[in-house]
C-alpha cells in the first residue's frame, strides 16, 4: 500500500445479534393476514424478509421469508409460497414491499386457494427485532486484509455489514473508495450484490469471491 | 480471562464469550436480583443455577432470590401454571389469599434486596406480585414467563396480569405466548449449560454403572422420557407408545424417569397413574429420581438410543435440548417451545399422538444410521442456538435496550 494509504482509518468489523420482540399481532388465515398487512409496522415486514438469515433453523430454507414458510407450512398453498418466496425486499421500498406482499395475498384469495384457519399455534405471528451491535477488535487497514479475513467472520459480521439495512454495505463501500478510484470498481460489485437469496455463508464466499477477483486483477 | 470463561470458550466459542464480555462491560458493580419458586427442581432452578455464577464472573453482582410458602401457597401457584396452559380451574379467593400472603411474607425478608437492585427478572408467577409491594425500587424490573402461555385461562390471566402490567418489559420463550401487556415482550428462549454435571461429557464406566444401577439391558434398545410426573408431560401416553412399539420390536425397553419439584404438589398422584398404567411389565423402569441426580439423567440420556418428550403443553422442554446436547433424535410432542427446538424430520420428529411416537420409533430403531446423522444434527443446532452463553446474551441485551430508552 502506498504511504497515501496510511491517512486512511482502519475499518472496525462488527458483529451483531439480533433480540426478538413480539408485536402480538397474528393471523390465523390468509384474510387475516392480509387485513394485518395493511397496519402492521414496516419493521416487521422487513424482519420477516431478512431475520430468518441470522434466527434458529437450517441453513437451506425451502423459502426465502416468513410469510411463503406459513404459506407452505401451515396453509399448505404451494403456489401462494412460490410467489410470496419471490418478492425480493431489494428491489422494494418499505411501503412498496407491504403492497406487494398485499397484492400477492390478494390474488391468492380471489384464487380462492388458502382460506382455511391454522391450528392452534400455527398462526402468523409478527414479530420485529432489535439489532445488538458488537465490536469484534478487528481492524482492517487495507482490502488485502478485508479478503483474508472474510471466511473467518462470524455470521453476525456479514449480516450488520451486507444486509443490516441498505446503507449497511455503503460502509465498506465508503471506505474501499478511499483507497483511490480504481476501488469504485469493487465497490459497486459489492453494492449490486443482492443478498436475499443467499444464506450467510453462501453471502461470504460471494462476498470472498468478488474480493479475490477484483484483488487478483489489481494486482496483475 | 478466568477458568469459568475459558471452559465456555472452549464449548461455545470465542464470539460467545466475547458478547457477554462487551455487553456486561456497562453493567460491571451494578446489582442483578433474580427470584423464583424454588431452588431444586423444574427448568427454572436449571437455568439459574449456573446463570447466576456466569453473570458473576462477568462482573456483574447478581443474587438469586427463592420465595418460599405453605401448601395452600404452591396448590394455587399450581393451578396457576395449570391454567396458563389453558386449563379452566378456578382457583378459590382462599388459595388466592394464600398467594397474596405469602408475597407480601417474602416482600418484608426480600424489599431491601430488591429496591437496591438495579437490575431484576421475576420468573413465573409465584412471585410476580413482589413488584407491586416494592413502592421504592430504583431498577429495571422484567418479568420473565417460563410458561406455554398461548391459550391461558382468561379468569386467572386476568388476574395475574393485573400484578404483571407494571413491569417494564416481559420475556416468553415463544410468541405464541406471548399477551396482551402495556410493555415491551422480548422473545428469548431458554437454554441449557453445557458445563452442568447434566450435559457435560461421562466417562463410559459412568454411563455403564448407570446400566447396571437401574437393572437396564444395554444389549437391547431404550427408550427414554426425562420430566416431573405432571400430566402436561403426557407419561401415559409415552407408555402407549412404548406398547405400540413393543409389538414389532419386543427388546424394547422404556425409562420414565422423573422427581418431583418442591412448588409441584400434584406429582405423587401423576405417579400412581403411571404406575396403575405400567402394570407388571419389566421392561417399563419408573424411576423416581432425587433433585440432585443431574449425573444419572446425563448417563441416561447418553445411553438411550431415542429420547422423548412427548407433552402435550410445553414452555419450552429443556429435557428436548439436553438429549440433542447429547446427539439424540428426539420425538417431542407438536407443542410450544418443543417446536422451536425440533426441526421435523431433522433434528427429531414432531408427533401428536401415541401412534405417531410409536411410528417414528420403529423407523428409528430400524435405520440407526439416521438416527446417528439425526443426533448429530441435533447436536449442532444446540450448539448454535440453545446453550446459555445465547439465553444470557439475550437477557443482558434486553436490559441494555432498556437502559438506552430511560436515557433517549
Amino acid at each position: 500500500m502506498t504511504s497515501k494509504n496510511e491517512n486512511i482509518q482502519p475499518f472496525n468489523i462488527k458483529d451483531c445479534a439480533i433480540l426478538n420482540i413480539a408485536t402480538g399481532v397474528r393471523a390465523k388465515n390468509l384474510k387475516e393476514l392480509r387485513d394485518k398487512l395493511l397496519t402492521i409496522h414496516p419493521e416487521s415486514i422487513l424482519y420477516h424478509f431478512w431475520a430468518k438469515k441470522l434466527r434458529p433453523g437450517f441453513e437451506e430454507p425451502e423459502y426465502n421469508n416468513d410469510f411463503a414458510t406459513w404459506a407452505y407450512s401451515n396453509l399448505h398453498d404451494i403456489k401462494l409460497a412460490e410467489r410470496l418466496s419471490l418478492i425480493n425486499p431489494g428491489t422494494f421500498d418499505t411501503q412498496g414491499l407491504r403492497v406487494k406482499l398485499i397484492e400477492v395475498v390478494e390474488l391468492s384469495l380471489e384464487e380462492n386457494n388458502s382460506n382455511l384457519n391454522t391450528k392452534e399455534g400455527e398462526q402468523f405471528q409478527f414479530i420485529r427485532s432489535e439489532v445488538v451491535v458488537f465490536d469484534t477488535q478487528h481492524m482492517i487497514s487495507n482490502p488485502e486484509e478485508l479478503k483474508k479475513l472474510l471466511p473467518n467472520l462470524a455470521p453476525g459480521s456479514i449480516y450488520f455489514h451486507f444486509i443490516d439495512s441498505k446503507n449497511s454495505s455503503g460502509d465498506i463501500s465508503s471506505w474501499l473508495l478511499q483507497f483511490g478510484d480504481e476501488y469504485s470498481k469493487l465497490a459497486d460489485q459489492l453494492s449490486k450484490l443482492d443478498p436475499y437469496f443467499f444464506t450467510l455463508t453462501e453471502l461470504e464466499r460471494k462476498v470472498s469471491q468478488i474480493f479475490k477477483d477484483f484483488l487478483k486483477g489489481a494486482n496483475q | 480471562m478466568s477458568d469459568l470463561l475459558n471452559a465456555y470458550q472452549r464449548v461455545a466459542g470465542k464470539d460467545a464469550v466475547d458478547h457477554l464480555q462487551q455487553l456486561s462491560a456497562p453493567l460491571k458493580g451494578a446489582k442483578f436480583v433474580h427470584v423464583n419458586s424454588t431452588r431444586v427442581g423444574g427448568g427454572v432452578a436449571e437455568i439459574l443455577m449456573k446463570m447466576v455464577p456466569l453473570m458473576n464472573e462477568l462482573g456483574i453482582e447478581t443474587s438469586w432470590e427463592v420465595i418460599t410458602g405453605e401448601d395452600k401457597f404452591y396448590q394455587c401457584t399450581k393451578s396457576m401454571h395449570n391454567a396458563l396452559q389453558g386449563d379452566p380451574v378456578n382457583i378459590t379467593s382462599d388459595l388466592l389469599k394464600a398467594y397474596e400472603e405469602t408475597n407480601a411474607k417474602n416482600a418484608e425478608t426480600l424489599r431491601p434486596i430488591l429496591e437496591d437492585a438495579d437490575y431484576v427478572i421475576i420468573h413465573d408467577p409465584q412471585p410476580a406480585p413482589l413488584l407491586s409491594l416494592c413502592p421504592n425500587r430504583k431498577g429495571k424490573w422484567v418479568w420473565r414467563c417460563h410458561i406455554d402461555a398461548s391459550k391461558p385461562y382468561p379468569p386467572v390471566w386476568n388476574y395475574l396480569s393485573q400484578y404483571v402490567k407494571d413491569y417494564d418489559a416481559s420475556f416468553f420463550s415463544l410468541a405464541d405466548f406471548a399477551q396482551q401487556l402495556p410493555h415491551t415482550q422480548y422473545l428469548i428462549p431458554p437454554s441449557i449449560d453445557p458445563l452442568r454435571e447434566k450435559n457435560m461429557e461421562l466417562s463410559q464406566a459412568e454411563i455403564d454403572s448407570t446400566y447396571e444401577e437401574f437393572n437396564l439391558d444395554r444389549t437391547r434398545p431404550i427408550m427414554l422420557q426425562v420430566s416431573r410426573y405432571d400430566r402436561f408431560k403426557d407419561p401415559i401416553g409415552v407408555i402407549q407408545a412404548y406398547k405400540l412399539v413393543k409389538q414389532s420390536i419386543p427388546e424394547i425397553q422404556l425409562v420414565l424417569a422423573g422427581g418431583g419439584a418442591t412448588d409441584d404438589p400434584e406429582g405423587e398422584e401423576v405417579l400412581k397413574e403411571v404406575r396403575d398404567s405400567a402394570g407388571n411389565d419389566t421392561d417399563i423402569h419408573i424411576l423416581l429420581l432425587p433433585p440432585d441426580a443431574h449425573k444419572t439423567i446425563n448417563a441416561l440420556q447418553r445411553l438411550s438410543d431415542i429420547v422423548l418428550q412427548k407433552s402435550l403443553k410445553e414452555g419450552f422442554g429443556l429435557t428436548v435440548t439436553e438429549a440433542m446436547w447429547k446427539g439424540k433424535p428426539v420425538i417431542g410432542g407438536n407443542t410450544g417451545g418443543i417446536r422451536l427446538q425440533i426441526i421435523n424430520h431433522h433434528t427429531g420428529f414432531l408427533v401428536d399422538t401415541p401412534e405417531g411416537a410409536a411410528l417414528r420409533i420403529q423407523e428409528l430403531l430400524q435405520n440407526p444410521d439416521k438416527m446417528k446423522e439425526m443426533g448429530k444434527q441435533a447436536k449442532e443446532y444446540v450448539r448454535e442456538n440453545f446453550l446459555s452463553t445465547r439465553h444470557l446474551r439475550e437477557i443482558l441485551s434486553l436490559f441494555t435496550i432498556l437502559d438506552n430508552q430511560s436515557k433517549s
